[in-house]
């Protein structure tokens, strides 16, 4: 074997069935990132030592017939932002380059304690918003269907690394986008899970009210498995809902038969126009739900003008507030997007952000009352195919209303995958919204729709 | 396009912050305050007094 297998349920399989050896999957997975990464920059450091003990810790389990279920052996990355016990967390950033944790974030404890073994940390924009950029210590993460285009951001590397089939799955945080930008652009799946569903501890913050860690993954069915092994209360984080674990791996293979779904047609092609291909992805995907069963049609919610506005404020003016200790004294260590991004949040006050929030709850009734009609919502994953990175610009994102966004805002799960391929040959990709907490059926459907295709999984020539 | 933020107050936000921008820099932010300001004008359309914002303090 000299790759990875191309989903990660793929190699569980073959662990469980020892056709498969951790040490060896490991290996693959270290030796492919030191051949491949030059180019890519998908991660910030490898961890070999710590891949390597954790990989023959799982093989002797494997061995002894103890496995601890579809993670062990499995090899990830982990988002630099994630704490990391005795591994540098730099977030991508000079202000943390010496940053050393004593204690693992809650997510990468799930993780190893499902037996899955870190491969390394992963690039990310600086702090989860300044980037691509090019003036760090690190360069930006590159689209490994053509290292010219724009990953997406803010989880890049983590996104470059699972489609160029370095590792089979990572973590990401999304506070606007930032798990489902790379996951439609690079071609593989990612998971913003409900706000409050996952603990947030010893993950480093963009903007409080809006921020969720989730997995991305080559398939929905390994973001699921990825997903459920991190869920459950966590009295330390106070944003967590502090319910039980929802079961999300036993429901996933049920289809949609019954499911009412809503288009909301009106967001990437009126309002934020979208290519030919993503909206033939889109039609392409409601297609394939019809005929598994669920009924479709098309639902209007606010503009998505409203919900950039909203988003934009808060999440400036709650990263504003993150960066308080160091925006002065160290201003000249961030790099030009992140320095110049922050600036600009100086100018919110705080009435904007009060009315940005009360705004915000207008919002969500107005969604939770479309979603009294529907079970779930489809949107485009992006507008088009990745750009070349070059062209990403400093304010671009405030400038042009995104689709994503309004999912934080409203604190629903959401899924992003692969629905095919645009006019450039690169990935295209679709949203699936649920209610919140209702992640289990988000993913269910999306699975529906990777199961009856054969978008899901593939892998640039690379 | 929109007008930017009248560039008095805009100097005077950004020295209160005490950020210490170049000119280049603060050129560079106050042409992108554009897209901003439409923005919180947008936000401060007219709405019922009592419509509390998300993030009430919920006492337990």
């Amino acid at each position: 074997m000299s790759t990875l297998p191309n989903t990660l349920a793929e190699a569980a399989r073959m662990i469980a069935a020892k056709q498969a050896s951790p040490v060896e999957l490991t290996q693959i997975a270290l030796d492919r990132a030191a051949a491949l990464d030059p180019a890519l920059h998908a991660f910030i450091r490898l961890t070999p030592e710590v891949a390597l003990a954790q990989a023959r810790a799982a093989e002797a389990r494997q061995m002894s017939g103890t496995l601890r279920g579809k993670l062990d052996g499995i090899p990830i990355g982990h988002k630099d932002i994630y704490e990391t016990a005795g591994v540098p967390t730099t977030a991508h950033s000079r202000i943390l380059e010496h940053h050393v944790p004593t204690r693992d974030a809650a997510a990468v404890q799930g993780w190893a304690e499902a037996g899955a073994v870190m491969i390394g940390k992963t690039a990310t924009h600086e702090f989860a918003w300044g980037g691509p950029s090019f003036d760090l210590p690190w360069p930006p993460a590159r689209n490994p269907w053509d290292v010219s285009r724009f990953t997406g951001g803010s989880s890049s590397g983590t996104g470059a690394a699972v489609a160029a089939g370095l590792i089979l799955g990572g973590t990401g945080s999304d506070t606007g986008g930032s798990i489902r930008a790379p996951a439609a652009f690079c071609g593989i799946a990612g998971v913003k899970p409900s706000f409050g569903l996952v603990s947030r501890r010893g993950v480093l913050p963009l903007a409080y009210s809006l921020d969720t860690v989730g997995p991305l993954a080559p398939t929905v069915e390994d973001c699921a498995l990825l997903l459920q092994a991190i869920l459950g209360p966590d009295a330390e984080d106070p944003s967590h809902s502090q319910r039980p674990a929802p079961d999300l791996l036993g429901t996933l293979g049920d289809g949609v038969k019954g499911v009412r779904i809503g288009v909301v047609r009106h967001f990437f092609e009126d309002e934020v126009p979208s290519t030919p291909a993503v909206r033939a992805g889109i039609d392409h995907l409601c297609d394939v739900l019809r005929a598994e069963g669920a009924t479709i049609r098309d639902v209007t919610l606010p503009p998505v003008l409203d919900f950039h506005d909203v988003g934009w404020i808060i999440l400036m003016t709650e990263a504003s507030s993150v960066h308080e200790p160091w925006l002065v004294p160290r201003f000249r260590e961030y790099g030009e997007i992140l320095r110049e991004r922050l600036a600009m949040a100086r100018l919110v006050s705080g009435s904007d952000y009060v009315q940005a929030q009360r705004r915000r709850r207008e919002l969500c009734v107005a969604v939770a009352r479309v979603m009294c009609d529907v079970d779930l919502l489809i949107c485009a994953g992006a507008p088009r195919e990745a750009p070349p990175i070059e062209e990403v610009g400093k304010f671009t994102s405030i400038a042009t209303p995104g689709i994503t966004i309004p999912f934080n805002l409203i604190g629903q799960p959401t899924v992003s995958f692969c629905t095919g391929f645009g006019e450039g040959g690169l990935p295209v990709g679709a949203q699936i919204i649920g209610r919140p907490f209702e992640d289990a059926l988000a993913l269910r459907a999306a699975h529906a729709f990777e199961r009856a295709t054969n978008w899901a999984g593939r892998r640039p020539l690379i | 396009m929109a007008e930017p933020m009248y560039r008095t107050l805009f100097d005077a936000l950004l020295t209160h912050s005490g950020i210490p921008l170049t000119e280049a820099e603060s050129a560079g932010i106050h042409e992108a305050t554009r897209h901003l300001m439409p923005m919180l004008e947008r936000l401060h359309a007219p709405r019922p007094v009592s419509l509390e914002p998300a993030t009430v303090f919920a006492p337990k």
